[in-house]
């Protein structure tokens, strides 16, 4: 018995900021954007938005294509590190504008691993028995979690959601196998220093605190080593050469962290899912908004084996064989 | 230089004042690359009050090509 995804969906707000609308920053510095990422805009959700809101469209888009009803939905994992509040579970408010009143529903909170760690406890319940039906999402609102003066961060990320509905299903098609590690010796490399439990809001000293921040070098060598070792890794325990592999979907991060992904791993760069160029980094959501994009543009047919590929903070990393 | 290091510390917290030479490379500052780069010049205007539009910051650069750049620019980053 395998989980199946039996339908995708996504969903980015309406709002769309080009490179050049970010006039808080040197004209002469805006070129770098594109250069050193490739990101020349990002959609940023309205003020009436939250990340719940993102996501239960993401998810309405999901259920209607799979033709399935929200009170047939038996769970909800919801991906996110940029949540309605800090509690109850964003995914709660999900739960209530679907209408998914059979399911329970929780968050997890990887950052921009997300995704693949809630497709994994998804996979789980399921083969567990305990589910028959997982609506996996994953959804961010980074651009309220953003300094808008931080030319480091602030240009690269953008919101949206994207949401994947698992089934069981006997037969070959479905998650074939996920890795997924962590490493907290890097809990620092990224990160919104206040707002928990180690800075209060009492004891925030500067605005700074507030914000989203990440040491970028580290981060690309990060996730170059590790998101080359990951997929290597889960195709070895599957005895399936890269040569075999379709397509891959990264985490849309940066466009030089996926070329040099292709490079190391040597599958041509065509095979890549890319919409970091539109989007800008979506954080956990981007791998689920770049899958539902690729299988709406008709790029996987039946038969097609997928990897998915996800490095964030934590540090945490992993990847997903899946069989179409 | 006060507040040139005050500068500096501001976008590099873990920059450590007792490196600071003017001979330096900023590139050998904990965090620098090129989107911080333009966080530096922002945080010069900032302090100095001076359009650092001009300013051309590559991997050779020093804190005396900053320390030069303000100068002519009628600042004393000291």
């Amino acid at each position: 018995m395998r989980s199946r995804i039996i339908a995708t969906g996504s969903y980015v707000p309406e709002l769309v900021v080009l490179n050049e609308h970010l006039t808080q920053f040197p004209v002469t510095a805006l070129p770098l954007i594109e250069q050193k990422t490739g990101v020349r805009a990002r959609h940023y959700a309205a003020e009436t938005e939250s990340t719940s809101d993102l996501a239960a469209e993401a998810g309405r888009r999901c259920l209607d294509k799979a033709h399935v009803d929200a009170r047939e939905v038996d769970a909800i994992i919801l991906a996110t590190s940029s949540p309605d509040r800090l509690q109850p579970a964003t995914a709660t408010r999900v739960q209530h504008i679907l209408g998914a009143t059979q399911a329970f529903a929780f968050d997890i909170n990887s950052v921009c691993s997300g995704s693949l760690y809630a497709l994994h406890v998804a996979d789980a319940l399921i083969q567990h028995g305990s589910c028959r039906r997982v609506l996996v999402l994953a959804a961010e609102l980074y651009s309220r979690f953003l300094n808008p003066k931080d030319f480091s961060t602030y240009p690269y990320f953008g919101d949206g959601a994207g949401a994947v509905l698992l089934e069981t299903h006997n037969g070959k098609e479905g998650i074939i196998d996920t890795v997924l590690h962590s490493d907290g010796a890097g809990c620092e490399v990224i990160q919104i220093p206040a707002g928990g439990s180690m800075m209060p809001l009492n004891k925030v000293k500067q605005p700074a605190d507030m914000y989203f921040r990440m040491k970028g070098a580290e981060v690309f060598q990060f996730a170059v080593t590790k998101g080359t070792s990951v997929v290597e890794e889960l195709l070895a325990r599957s005895n399936i050469s890269v040569k075999e592999v379709d397509f891959v979907v990264t985490h849309q991060a940066n466009i030089n962290i996926i070329n040099e992904l292709a490079t190391r791993l040597g599958i041509d760069r065509s095979r890549f899912a890319v919409n970091l160029d539109r989007y800008g980094n979506t954080a956990a959501a981007s791998v689920l908004i770049a899958l539902d994009e690729f299988i709406e543009s008709g790029n996987v047919t039946p038969g097609h084996l997928g990897v998915f590929v996800v490095f964030g903070g934590g540090l945490s990393w992993g990847a997903s064989l899946v069989q179409f | 230089m006060q507040n040139l290091i005050k500068a500096t510390k501001a976008v590099f917290s873990e920059f450590n004042e007792a490196s600071f030479q003017e001979d330096m490379l900023l590139a050998e500052i904990p965090g620098w690359d090129s989107m911080n780069s333009v966080n530096f010049t922002l945080e010069l205007e900032s302090v100095f009050g001076v359009n650092c539009n001009a300013l051309q910051l590559g991997p050779n650069s020093t804190f005396a090509d900053v320390v030069r750049f303000l100068q002519e620019n009628g600042v004393d980053p000291s």
